[in-house]
């Protein structure tokens, strides 16, 4: 059988097309199947988290937060949900998200800038949901505080330089409040 | 005429070839999302590898 130079490109890229369809396609149904789930996947955010008791009245002891590694969270709008990391320090909890002034940040995490712009949101830890209001922290004394706590807990390498510059997101998980509709300080 | 000669036959042969790598690449595309969706471990697998090489990459 004759098989030419341009027969043989053409069946070699369209075996490359399938080999790079292969990861992109897991991707994508990877990604599509945690949209429609109740809570995130570790990589692909999730849809809204429905299942478990909702927390209300007073404010709880969020000093059982120290023990907790990951939490689920949900902005309100829009509605989907991603898994982090949680501090808690004098009875207030606090959540980062670093590699934000970097394209593969900028490109894998746009909640942030979402939950700056409406900071409401359902936080998801063992099984019992509360609302919350993301508050961004910036600057401050208290940076050093937080930040202590999650280089304690996680190891993070955290600064108050990184903070300040914007490279590490820093966010309160402050109560629901009708006055409060995101924002920073 | 019974069969085909010359370049009439290598064209036939040539899109029965395509024909037969499409459907074999459409059923191996198929199964890796098959896979991926309902096999357990394979997803959260994936997902692993795919969170070192992002925290590699944005750090």
């Amino acid at each position: 059988m004759n098989i030419d130079r341009r027969t043989i490109v053409r069946r070699v890229l369209a075996v490359v097309g399938v080999l790079v369809l292969i990861p992109v396609l897991a991707l994508g149904a990877l990604a599509v199947s945690a949209r429609v789930s109740d809570g995130p996947s570790v990589v692909f955010s999730g849809g809204p988290l429905v299942a478990g008791e909702l927390v209300t009245g007073p404010e709880p002891d969020w000093s059982f937060a120290r023990d907790i590694r990951n939490i689920e969270l949900q902005l309100l709008d829009p509605p989907r949900s991603r898994t982090l990391w949680i501090v808690e320090h004098e009875g207030k909890i606090y959540l980062n998200s670093n590699y934000m002034l970097g394209f593969v940040g900028r490109l894998w995490k746009r909640w942030p800038a979402q939950a700056e712009r409406d900071g409401r949101a359902i936080l998801r830890i063992e099984g019992k949901r509360y609302e919350r209001t993301l508050v961004r922290i910036q600057t401050g004394a208290i940076v050093d505080d937080i930040a202590a706590e999650f280089n304690r807990k996680y190891r993070a390498g955290m600064t108050r330089e990184e903070v300040e510059s914007g490279k590490l997101w820093l966010f309160e998980l402050a109560p629901p409040n009708a006055n409060m509709t995101g924002g920073s300080r | 005429m019974a069969f085909r000669a010359g370049p009439t036959q290598r064209e036939h042969d040539r899109r029965f070839e395509v024909k037969w790598f499409y459907r074999i690449a459409g059923v191996v595309l198929v199964a890796v999302v098959l896979i991926v969706l309902f096999v357990p471990g394979v997803g959260d697998n994936i997902e692993g590898r795919l969170l070192r090489w992002m925290a590699g990459a944005g750090s």
